[in-house]
């Protein structure tokens, strides 16, 4: 990766212009942008873990990303380019503009900031504000609002879901092989009858992960299904009972490679890879549309909880 | 027996799951598992699907060749070849789990008893993995061994087992019409032609499967993608490699056999078919198989042969071919064609297709460039628009994938004077993702049974017959001698300059 030295501005004017040089330093060479990231950082602790994430993201995604935090004062933003050299001589750029300002300007800075037509995603890093407060602000101008569940709660994803911005789940995201491991073990004709039978589901995880797989299960089979839970760091066994027969998946702590058995089905190695933060990320801005299985999982998981 | 399918409908915990991946259980079965091409693409491709969690949970691997072999002494040579030639670093855990769904079997290709061999442990492996009898089979071997091995498949019921079966069989899909034809009558004693995958890895790569989506995504192009404005197409597909070190396979091939029949004709048949009404193998194939049943056959005034002689390529100097290591030296095999092509079509009608191809030309470069017919009229002073030169656009397939146009601007000056300018968009600019090997790409198809990427018959077929008057016509006579590092001999500009045209600079 090819840094180009941070520009510090105290008028949001000059930003642009400022990105340009970036350019004109670089190759030269028309760069693409393939969307905005405004990312909510309320500490440097947040602030530095946004600068790593987008180190890892920011070459397979051409971005702009505006990293912004609450401060007093006026409005100050540092500006800078981070390029990656891909095959042949072509580079991929993404552009960074951490900025700071009062709560209440945020928002409109931002705005005057965003690449204009292109897709915009807002992540926030944080628990989800009772109130929603600024996070509102910033979902109001995204499409797409990224949140965590896993350090929030699944009422407060719900609430945010209530915007106009479509909501992406990072946990629900990190779910995915074990939700594709769960699918897989239906397949078989024989077992496919057993789902009309699936009354629990017994998940060592993070509540709010188990949680959420109990309410895809009950939402996909119209019926509900009730949830027995161990809380570990990670997801590493999911039962499902269907009466009589039991279903696992289970995945050693720590490892990559899990193995899924149960009645009628071969016991087989199943790859289950923990997702780092990046990678999630990375996934979560190519999710152009809304995720109605999501939505609906979410809906039952949070139903059941009231 | 009834097979497992990952469908919504029967399985609702499906729904809004891994478009990506492949789900039903299989065993992959490699004839020629020691072979080079098993060792440097397919394990490696196998490999990186598995770790990228796009294989079928239940899966396993079975090789298959002459030399005397257990599963750990194969599981090594496997290990052996992901470290050197695997796009991705070794993930421990997962080579844990994959190396015990990779087995061997050894036996000759004309020994029926080592077949039925093979069908008892490929039944022992299904009660193990839960394989449930599906499999695909990939012919990874010379095609002079493809009859006997399908015969002794079919002999052995190996063709039909208690699930699917699919074959994979690489080029070259025979020497001309009447091989390919005798090559698919041996294929089809064992197998129907839905079974049958013909591998051109050109099309597993991303970069020629982007001219699809290039054409079909985007409302701007397809309107003036006609002989009503293009005024001609040319592709080119130029290597700066000599024959290195194949040349008794060379010999036997020629520049036609090696890029015309099979890559430059699908390039051909993607810049010009009609868009199909889905992306969906069987749309797709018969639209490209249309295009090229409208395209008339190579002749011998439209073309330009030649063969390198020695020069200097980007610095280097280097032999003529004849001089090669394993090539006669009074050889007529060509090494470089380049033709004036029709297409009798109603979109295509008298807007010609230039195409060449070489060896030892200044660059490595795939690239189709449509050139535009100028404004009908241009209402500036003739000065004005003395430099403006006719709009192209460019796809460029290889290196540096992108996509230029060029247009007029007016330079900035009190009076109007326009420029020529050309906008470039780098793909590799826009997305840094490590991009799957083609073999990748079609081998994940091959076993999720998605046969938009793979070759038909008739469409096999078809290139034949559009190759085969020219083949005829080269045995006699002599290619033109051209100089290592330029772009073919002079007859190949003045094929093009007679129309009024010129070749364009890659
Ligand atoms: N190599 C490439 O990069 C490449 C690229 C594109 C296409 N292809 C195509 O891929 C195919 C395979 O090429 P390759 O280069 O891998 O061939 P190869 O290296 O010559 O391998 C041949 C394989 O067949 C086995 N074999 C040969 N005779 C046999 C017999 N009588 N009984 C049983 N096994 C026998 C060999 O096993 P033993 O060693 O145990 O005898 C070996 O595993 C060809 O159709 C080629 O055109 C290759």
């Amino acid at each position: 990766m090819i840094a180009n030295p941070p520009v510090e501005l105290t008028d949001l004017a000059q930003v642009e212009r400022a990105l340009a040089a970036d350019r004109e330093r670089g190759t030269g060479s028309v760069r693409a942008t393939t969307l905005n990231l405004v990312v909510y950082a309320p500490t440097a602790q947040d602030v530095s873990f946004t600068q790593r994430a987008l180190e890892r993201i920011g070459g397979s995604r051409p971005l702009r990303a505006i990293v912004a935090t609450a401060g007093s004062g006026g409005v100050r933003a540092t500006v800078s380019t981070s390029c990656w050299l891909g095959s042949g001589m072509q580079q991929v750029c993404s552009e960074q503009i951490f900025l700071t300002a009062r709560a209440d300007a945020l928002p409109s800075a931002v705005l005057s900031l965003l690449v204009t037509d292109l897709p915009t995603f807002a992540w926030w890093q944080g628990p989800i504000p009772e109130g929603l407060g600024v996070l509102a602000d910033l979902a109001r101008l995204s499409s797409f609002t990224v949140v965590d569940s896993n350090i929030s709660s699944l009422e407060g994803v719900a609430r945010v879901g209530g915007l106009d911005s479509w909501v992406t789940d990072l946990a629900w995201l990190r779910l995915e092989p074990w939700r594709e491991a769960v699918a897989s073990v239906f397949d078989r004709p024989a077992a496919a009858a057993a789902l009309a039978e699936v009354r629990t589901a017994c998940v060592e995880g993070p509540i709010n992960e188990a949680r959420l797989l109990a309410g895809w299960l009950s939402s996909r089979l119209g019926r509900d299904v009730e949830l027995q839970h161990d809380e570990r760091t990670h997801v590493e066994r999911v039962a499902v009972r269907c009466g009589g027969p039991e279903y696992v998946i289970e995945r050693p702590a720590g490892g990559h490679v899990g193995r899924a058995y149960g009645e009628g089905t071969t016991e087989h190695p199943i790859v289950l890879p923990i997702l780092d933060a990046s990678t999630l990320l990375g996934r979560a801005l190519d999710i152009r549309a809304a995720d109605e299985v999501f939505e609906a999982a979410l809906a039952s998981a949070v139903g059941r909880a009231a | 027996m009834a097979q497992v399918v990952s469908d919504p409908k029967t399985n609702p915990l499906r729904v809004g799951l891994r478009a990506g991946g492949a789900t039903v259980p299989a065993v992959f079965v490699i004839f020629g598992a020691t072979g080079d091409l098993a060792h440097r693409k397919l394990l490696p491709a196998i490999y990186n699907l598995g770790a990228r969690g796009l294989l079928p949970n239940r899966f396993a691997v079975v090789g298959y060749a002459r030399s005397e072999m257990t599963d750990d002494e194969y599981r090594e040579q496997a290990r052996a070849s992901l470290e050197r030639f695997s796009r991705t670093q070794i993930d421990e855990s997962y080579w844990t789990a994959f190396a015990d769904s990779l087995h061997y079997v050894s036996g000759a290709f004309d020994d029926q008893e080592a077949f039925r061999a093979l069908g008892e442990r490929l039944a022992r492996i299904d009660a193990g993995h839960g394989t449930e009898g599906n499999r695909v089979y990939y012919l990874s071997t010379p095609a002079s061994f493809f009859p006997v091995i399908v015969d002794n498949m079919g002999q052995t019921g190996l063709n039909d087992p208690a699930g699917f079966a699919r074959v994979v069989i690489e080029k070259p899909f025979g020497h001309d019409l009447e091989t390919a034809r005798e090559l698919a009558e041996t294929v089809h004693r064992s197998f129907q032609e839905r079974q049958i995958y013909r591998i051109d890895h050109y099309l597993g790569k991303e970069t020629v499967q982007n001219i699809f989506v290039f054409r079909f995504a985007n409302a701007i192009f397809e309107p003036v993608w006609t002989n009503r404005y293009v005024d001609h197409v040319q592709i080119t597909v130029a290597e700066s490699l000599g024959v290195e070190h194949r040349a008794a396979f060379y010999e036997e091939t020629g520049v036609v056999r090696d890029i015309v029949q099979n890559h430059l004709l699908q390039v051909l048949a993607l810049v010009a078919m009609e868009p199909p009404a889905a992306f969906e193998a069987d749309a797709v194939r018969d639209e490209k198989t249309k295009v090229l049943r409208a395209t008339r056959p190579l002749s011998f005034e439209n073309t330009v042969r030649g063969q390198y002689g020695s020069g200097f390529v980007a610095g280097e100097e280097v032999p003529a071919y004849a001089q090669e290591e394993g090539v006669p030296a009074d050889s007529n095999t060509p090494t470089f064609i380049a033709a004036r092509m029709e297409i009798d079509n109603w979109r295509w009608a008298g807007t010609p297709f230039y195409i060449r191809t070489g060896k030892r030309m200044p660059k490595r470069v795939t690239e189709v460039a449509v050139q535009f017919k100028r404004v009908p009229h241009l209402p500036f002073t003739m000065g004005a628009a003395e430099h403006l030169e006719a709009n192209s656009l460019v796809l460029r397939i290889q290196p540096d994938e992108g996509i230029s146009l060029r247009f007029g601007a007016k330079a900035p000056s009190p009076t109007v004077a326009i420029s020529t300018v050309n906008m470039d968009f780098l793909y590799g600019s826009a997305f840094l993702h490590d991009v799957p090997e083609a073999y990748e790409t079609l081998i994940l198809d091959a076993i999720r049974g998605d046969r938009t990427l793979f070759t038909p018959q008739d469409g096999v077929e078809r290139s034949w017959e559009i190759c085969d008057p020219l083949l005829e016509q080269w045995r006699s006579g002599t290619p033109q001698v051209y100089a290592s590092g330029s772009w073919g001999p002079e007859a190949a500009f003045e094929l093009i300059t007679r129309d009024g045209r010129r070749w364009r600079r890659p």
